[in-house]
């Protein structure tokens, strides 16, 4: 089990990394999602040790390892950039660190067939490095990583080099592996689909800090700052208070106009100020006003965005605001909802939706 | 990259050069052969005519010696030329970017001066009463001075000084090519300093090594300039030889015989060196 604490990195005056702390477990896939110069790769390379620490500790289990040299680590680099050793063959390359381990000959040779076939390269042993595709290199990277069976397993955006359709292929690939070999993998990234769609857990970064560490679920759903909600998928944002609580449900103020309810208590008292967060799927579009169950607030229709699967549907609040409603295009079809330019609509959603974050 | 251009293309561009390798290589040793075939003219030049004498004379054991001699001087050369560039070139190659541009700055400085003036220089500094020796007997360490100079000690310090940039730059662009993730990824592969530098850098830098070798080799085994300056009387090298026909000796043809095989000797060795040492064996990392 791998754990930080307190771990900080700075260079002169910029604090790449900031007493950022978490614990991944064994076997984990775990995701480091941020922006660019967040400091995701600053803290693989603190794990990895090429950078040393500011401050803090990096304890694998148990165990202070921030004073090891990099080749004294149990943990594995997948780079960002595959550094390759162009030098020599993708065989030669796999079985690196099973020759500088000395290991026999003829496991060398079993070890590197198996880490071959299990990224599918078998066959391509006499290449070099420069007469690989992309996607190929990547999983060379990837054999050359995971045949010394690391505790962890790191990896630096090792797909944002692949385009699209590869990338997704190679993620979905990437997740079966990562189940079959039950190596801890660290895995940083920036594309926020490919966190939910692969990790355990996710830590959101954010200025060297950690936003926010949960389930892709808990992060999606349940996002604890302003950051996070904002980065993960589409939001819409609305300055509130609170109105009144009681040990079910809440009533805010939004914009110091419309009272809304919220099927669950917040820990607030009365009176303080909250952001009010709405996914544009949790919303519709209705000329009825809500039910009883729902909230809903008037917005005039301004545009609309044609996305093949959905349409957006861009209102305007009376106080200037706008707010994003998605709705599935192939369910509009079956209830004939059509909504027209320049039409007032209450926009509509569940009780139970929506997050409420202190400010 | 290249099977982008039309062959005549190609052809029109390696003209320039081709015409310059023709009008000042290939016709000057068309020449060299052709002198070393005729007989003497003890005035200087050649008289018409038709021999193989001078070709029989390299055959004497005192041009065999000396050629031996000179390819010996010129290995140790590049052998100490080699072991002092290396350590250079790597720590300029992975020091900050401002600091790079300083050292390669400084490597480059001397050839804003004359090369014999810099060889001349050396007489200032190892001469008996040198720089070295006048600070040596001030400090009471020595008391009589060293012999420093006229002596092949001087040569090799005179070549090692002169052919030092020559053999610092191909190493420092090789290496300064080298991507830093390569040594990380190699340390993270459990790899330590050593292992890594034997298994990862130096094959990484072994072209620039190659290129190196023959900048210094080549020239040194042909220089006359520094033994004549900084060595004694004896130390004499193929190139001595050759100057001394042309000059002293008024021996046209048999200079040029040695000029022959020296040339002839060079390729054979070059090719030798690549075919059997096959330092661009890294053919890929060359067209990198
Ligand atoms: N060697 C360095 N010297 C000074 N500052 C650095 C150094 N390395 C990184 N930084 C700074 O630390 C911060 C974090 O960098 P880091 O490379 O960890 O970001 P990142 O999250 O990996 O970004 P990206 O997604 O673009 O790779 C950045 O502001 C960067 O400028
Ligand atoms: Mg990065």
């Amino acid at each position: 089990m791998l754990e930080l604490v307190n771990l900080t990195k700075r260079y002169g005056d910029v604090v790449a990394v900031d007493r950022v702390s978490l614990k991944v477990e064994q076997g984990e896939f775990f995701c480091l999602l941020g922006s660019s110069g967040c400091g995701k790769t600053t803290v693989l390379r603190l794990i990895a040790g090429f950078e040393k620490r500011t401050d803090g500790r990096i304890l694998l289990d148990g165990r202070d390892l921030a004073d090891d040299p990099p080749h004294r680590r149990d943990v594995n680099t997948v780079f960002q950039s595959y550094a390759l050793f162009p030098h020599l063959t993708v065989y030669e390359n796999i079985a690196y660190g099973l020759r500088v381990r000395k290991t026999a000959r003829n496991e060398i040779e079993g070890r590197v067939g198996d880490a071959l076939a299990l990224v599918g390269m078998t066959g391509l042993e006499r290449r070099f490095p420069d007469q690989l595709s992309g996607g190929q290199q990547q999983r060379v990277a990837l054999a050359r990583a995971l045949v010394n069976r690391p505790r962890i397993l790191l990896l630096d955006e090792p797909l944002s080099a692949l385009d699209m359709k590869i990338a997704e292929q190679t993620r979905l690939e990437l997740a079966a592996l990562q189940r079959q070999v039950g190596i801890t993998f660290i895995y940083v990234t920036h594309n926020q689909t490919e966190a939910l769609a692969l990790a355990d857990r996710i830590a959101v970064m954010h200025n060297g800090v950690i936003e926010q560490c949960g389930t892709p679920g808990e992060i999606y759903d349940h996002p604890k700052t302003r950051f996070v909600a904002d980065f993960i998928g589409s939001m819409n944002f609305f300055d509130g208070c609170v109105a009144s609580v009681s040990d079910r449900d809440c009533q805010l103020r939004l914009w110091d106009r419309w009272d809304v309810v919220v099927d669950k208590p917040v820990a607030l008292a009365a009176g303080n100020p909250v952001l009010f967060c709405l996914r544009p799927e949790q919303l519709k579009l209705s000329l009825l006003p809500p039910r009883d169950f729902e909230n809903g607030i008037p917005g005039t229709l301004r545009r609309t965005v044609y996305q093949g699967d959905a349409t957006l549907y861009l209102l305007e609040l009376r106080n200037g605001r706008i707010v994003t409603v998605s709705q599935n295009n192939y369910l509009a079809r079956l209830s004939r909802d059509f909504f027209d330019l320049g039409d007032e609509y209450q926009i509509i959603w569940s009780r139970s939706s929506g997050e409420t974050i202190r400010v | 990259m290249c099977s982008r251009w039309p062959a005549s293309e190609k052809q029109l561009l390696l003209l320039p050069p081709g015409l310059w390798l023709f009008f000042f290589f290939v016709l000057p040793l068309a020449i060299v052969i052709f002198f070393s075939l005729c007989p003497q003219d003890i005035h200087g030049g050649v008289l018409p005519g038709f021999t193989l004498e001078h070709y029989r004379r390299i055959a004497d054991p005192l041009y065999v010696g000396i050629f031996v001699q000179s390819l010996k001087v010129a290995a140790i050369t590049t052998m100490f030329t080699l072991l002092l560039a290396y350590p250079t070139a790597y720590c300029m190659a992975f020091s900050p970017k401002r600091t790079k541009m300083l050292l390669m700055f400084l490597v480059i400085l001397p050839f804003g001066t004359n090369f014999l003036v810099r060889m001349y220089s050396f007489v200032n500094i190892l001469g008996a009463d040198g720089v070295i020796n006048t600070v040596l007997l001030r400090l009471g360490i020595i008391h009589e001075p060293l012999d420093l100079i006229y002596n092949m000690l001087a040569v090799y310090i005179g070549f090692v000084y002169g052919n030092l940039p020559y053999m610092i730059l191909p190493i420092f662009a090789a290496l300064d090519r080298m991507d830093v993730s390569l040594l990380e990824a190699s340390m993270d592969l459990g790899a330590g300093p050593v292992r890594t530098f034997c298994r990862i850098t130096l094959p990484y830098s072994m072209p620039g090594v190659a290129a190196g070798i023959v900048f210094v080799f080549i020239p040194t085994l042909g220089n006359f300039v520094v033994p004549e300056i900084l060595g004694g009387a004896d130390d004499i090298l193929i190139g001595n030889v050759i100057s001394r026909q042309f000059l002293s000796s008024r021996n046209w043809p048999f200079g040029s015989a040695l000029s022959a095989t020296l040339v002839f000797g060079l390729m054979i060795l070059i090719t030798m060196y690549i075919r059997f040492c096959d330092p661009m064996g890294k053919k890929r990392l060359a067209a990198m």
